[in-house]
């Protein structure tokens, strides 16, 4: 599998706080990396800073072998990087539909033919019934939604999946992997941050955990779990 | 009704609004103030582009209506290029000052915007007012030539609302299509979550400042007509009080809604003709009425309305366990 | 070289009325983080009310300005009252432009009730003249400078001694702790406008003894001293005061220099290169967010 995206070495300070010690990892294409550690660990900025919202102080962040460090956020778009939020980020004011189909604006189609692509991605997340509500009016399991349908539109190549789980019951938790899965199996790779660890090990084809801004562990689901440093750190003997 | 719909509906109302209008209201007199509002229908909507659009506060729009109205006055009362070339030169004269002003405010997040706008507004009026050889400062501008397009001559209030009803038009229409494009899509979506929209690919300074441009335009539009329908230019008509008043109206006749220009023009003329005679109550009213606007409607009457409907739909369609489960935190702003 | 000093003390005096309401403006945005755009209007209100009380009444010159002042305090409170309670969104944005709205009200108030007439203050020690260094400097310009002085002194103690100040200051730094102890974001923001009031009041009174005032004064100063708080950095208290005195003095070297006609502009030329270079201000005092 080729590697869709590449992480090296980013360091990044915020006031003289380090917060990502020269992180390293790779996400390959058609599979799933998931990022996990404790809250602080950094987890949130090294996705800001491979989406292109915060420029790290040094290392370089790599799209299908192309130097996108210094990218704007919209151009990383564009040559095929999608991200959701850990909060939910919707566009208040706008319709499910219209959310969604402002995932396809770097396609540079008309709305029009976005709008058909848009109903598409609301099915495969099977809120499709809700395109025309005000995406304010949704229930927060049915919201938590869009924001994946919207980065779907897009055609994404790499997925940046910033806790799409949290907040959801189990078993929409469990379809959404289902579907994370699924698009898998079409080729997306996706980054995965994480707090739902059974998910993660369930779905990850390599876990990489991060403490303290530093890289802990970076291999298969079953080594970390094993992982008596992992354990210490960060998921306890009988963690769930 | 489909919005697709709506907007051909609402389209259809302007245009036979305007074409009936200087027949129902006959007389030079009243032709005046026709072209009166479709001066204002072209500035609101503009200022719809930025603000209702783009949700960016803008308060440089009485400066820029200068500027567009200065540019035609001294190209035409000093004979510089044909009269014509002058009408034209207003708009792109208005629309590169635009440019100028939000490449490095436009960089700037939400109030600072807003203040720089101001600034910007202030310098301009101050300059107006100042550059007394080239703009003839508080006392005017005279000498303005009638307008003459092709042979036309443009010599009563009616000439000019013919040319000015079908300027207004199109830049409804071209302001609502814009709206309902892509690039409009996404300006109202950066408006309202600007990270989900860099992510998703939106280029949002460069989206802002060609719709900050395209305001700066219909602004210098507006001034040229101001000046070649009452043949005189002054400072008075683009201060601070002139860039609230228009940020007021529109933002209680809505704003980000097509409809909304439209009722903020027949509100001005309104507000012009029903404190006509006490001019002085005329800021006290705009006051009240902004401190009314910034509260109580914060869509302003069209976005009210059409909330309304879109709510009772809503209801008739959600499901039970929906209504209870809705998460407000869900939403961000 | 007479010159030079003659603008400079000129520059000074009205540097001082912009340095007060600069620390008004300051004052609010840190009680409240909203730009109080009516805070002009308020130095108009006492201007032109201490004049007419003064033309009225023929009180001493000490009551006038100290009944001025309080009214001052009570406009600010108004505006707190219109702007943050009667608004139903009170986030910083929403009550900014509020207040512009009140501005503008409060101004046609003015026009209505002095039918556009100029008030004045006798100099707070008569119709002095010093000589200083060659210039003639009105004795008021001093007076004024003083006004600045004490007004920063007395808030900086204030911020620092007084329980209810630091209570202020503790309630700008931590909206949410100093509710928990009591002191509530109402509260916060009704004292910031009251004292913003009475700063802006000071300021009337001072200018009202330079020369006559009517009801149009406020607005261009009011945003002049905006560009002074913007310069120094927004909720920065000694950047206000810097801020306020250096726009003062550009505007008078400008004035003496290049052109009279032109010197208005100054300060918004000023403002708006603060803003597109360094936001924050000389004494970066808040983090200023850029797209």
């Amino acid at each position: 599998m080729t590697v869709a995206l590449a992480v090296e070495n980013v360091e990044k300070a915020y006031g003289g706080v380090q917060v990502l010690r020269g992180v390293s990892l790779e996400v390959r294409a058609g599979s799933v990396c998931a990022l996990i550690g404790p809250n602080g660990a950094g987890k949130s900025t090294l996705a800001n800073v491979v989406s292109g919202m915060t420029l790290p102080d040094s290392g370089t962040v790599r799209l299908g072998g192309e130097d996108i460090t210094a990218l704007p956020a919209w151009k990383r778009a564009a040559r095929g990087l999608g991200r959701t939020f850990q909060n939910l980020e919707l566009f208040a004011g706008l319709t499910v539909l219209e959310n969604v189909v402002v995932g396809g604006y770097a396609l540079g189609l008309p709305v029009s033919e976005l709008r058909a692509r848009g109903l598409a991605a609301l099915e495969r997340f099977g809120i499709a019934s809700l395109a025309d509500r005000r995406v304010e009016s949704l229930a927060f399991g049915e919201a938590k939604l869009v924001e994946p349908a919207r980065m779907l539109v897009g055609e994404p190549k790499v997925a940046i999946l910033d806790e799409p789980a949290a907040g959801l019951p189990p078993d929409s938790a469990e379809q959404l992997a289902e579907r994370i899965a699924a698009l898998c199996r079409d080729g997306l790779g996706v980054l995965l941050i994480e707090h739902n660890v059974p998910l993660v090990m369930d779905l990850a084809d390599r876990v990489v955990v991060l403490e303290s801004g530093a890289v802990l562990a970076d291999g298969p689901p079953g080594e970390v779990r094993a992982d008596q440093r992992v354990i210490d750190a960060y998921l306890g003997a009988g963690d769930a | 009704m489909s919005e697709r719909r709506a907007t051909v509906v609402t389209l259809a109302v302007v245009a036979a609004g305007l074409l009936v209008a200087p027949f129902a209201f006959n007389g030079d007199y009243e032709h005046g103030l026709l072209v009166g509002v479709c001066i204002n229908l072209l500035l609101l909507t503009g200022l719809n582009l930025i603000v209702g659009v783009a949700g960016q506060i803008s308060l440089a729009q009485a400066g820029f209506y200068g500027f567009g109205a200065y540019t035609a006055g001294i190209l035409g009362a000093e004979a510089i290029g044909p009269v014509w070339l002058s009408v034209l030169a207003a708009p792109a004269g208005a629309a590169l000052v635009a440019l100028l002003v939000g490449a490095p405010s436009l960089r700037l997040r939400g109030l600072y915007f807003t203040m720089a706008s101001l600034g910007a507004g202030v310098v301009l009026f101050l300059l107006f007012g100042r550059a007394v050889s080239l703009t003839g400062g508080p006392n005017g501008l005279l000498g303005v030539p009638m307008l003459e397009i092709g042979g036309i001559v443009f010599d009563t209030p009616l000439a000019m609302y013919w040319l000015a009803a079908p300027l207004a038009f199109a830049g409804l229409a071209f302001a609502g299509w814009l709206a309902a494009s892509r690039w409009g899509l996404a300006a109202r979506a950066a408006a309202a979550s600007e990270p989900a929209a860099a992510v998703a690919g939106v280029p949002v300074f460069r989206i802002r400042l060609a719709l900050f441009t395209l305001s700066g335009a219909y602004a210098g539009m507006a001034g040229a007509l101001e000046t070649y329908e009452s043949g005189f230019v002054s400072p008075e008509p683009f201060g601070f009080f002139a860039a609230v008043t228009l940020l007021v109206v529109l933002t209680l006749s809505g704003a980000g809604t097509l409809l909304g220009p439209v009722v903020g023009a027949l509100l001005l003329f309104g507000l012009d003709e029903l404190l006509a005679e006490a001019d002085d109550i005329r800021p006290l009213v705009v006051g009240v009425l902004f401190l009314v606007a910034v509260q109580a409607l914060p869509q302003g009457v069209v976005g009210a309305i059409s909330d309304r409907r879109r709510a009772r739909r809503e209801r008739r369609q959600a499901r039970p366990e929906t209504a209870t489960e809705t998460e407000t935190e869900a939403v961000t702003a | 070289m007479t010159d030079l000093l003659q603008l400079t003390f000129s520059g000074l005096t009205t540097g001082a009325a912009y340095a007060l309401v600069a620390l008004a403006f300051a004052i609010v945005f840190r009680g409240t983080r909203a730009i109080n755009f009516a805070q002009g209007e308020y130095v108009m209100v006492a201007g032109v009310s201490a004049g007419a009380l003064h033309a009225w009444l023929d009180l001493p010159l000490a009551v006038v300005v100290a009944v001025v002042i309080v009214v001052g305090a009570l406009c600010g409170v108004l505006t707190e009252l219109v702007c943050v309670r009667f608004v139903r969104r009170d986030d910083p944005h929403t009550v900014t432009l509020a207040t512009i709205g009140l501005g503008v009200a409060i101004k046609a108030v003015a026009l209505i009730l002095t039918d556009r007439k100029a008030y004045t203050l006798p100099g707070f020690s008569g119709d002095t003249t010093l000589h200083l260094g060659g210039a003639a400097v009105d004795a008021q310009a001093l007076w004024n400078c003083l006004l600045v002085v004490l007004a920063a002194g007395g808030l900086a103690v204030f911020l620092r001694a007084v329980p209810l100040g630091v209570a202020l200051r503790a309630s700008a730094d931590d909206a949410e702790m100093a509710a928990a102890s009591g002191f509530s974001r109402r509260a916060a923001a009704a004292w910031s406008f009251g004292i913003a009031g009475a700063l802006a009041a000071a300021a009337g009174a001072g200018l009202a003894a330079v020369s006559p005032v009517n009801y149009d004064f406020g607005t261009l100063l009011g945003l002049k001293g905006f560009a002074a708080a913007m310069l120094g950095g927004l909720g920065s208290m000694p950047g206000a005061v810097v801020g306020g005195f250096a726009i003062g003095l550009l505007e008078a070297w400008f004035s003496g220099y290049v052109s009279s006609a032109y010197a208005d502009i100054v300060a918004f030329a000023v403002l708006l290169v603060v803003l597109f270079s360094r936001p924050t201000g000389i004494f970066a005092a808040v983090r200023v967010e850029r797209v």
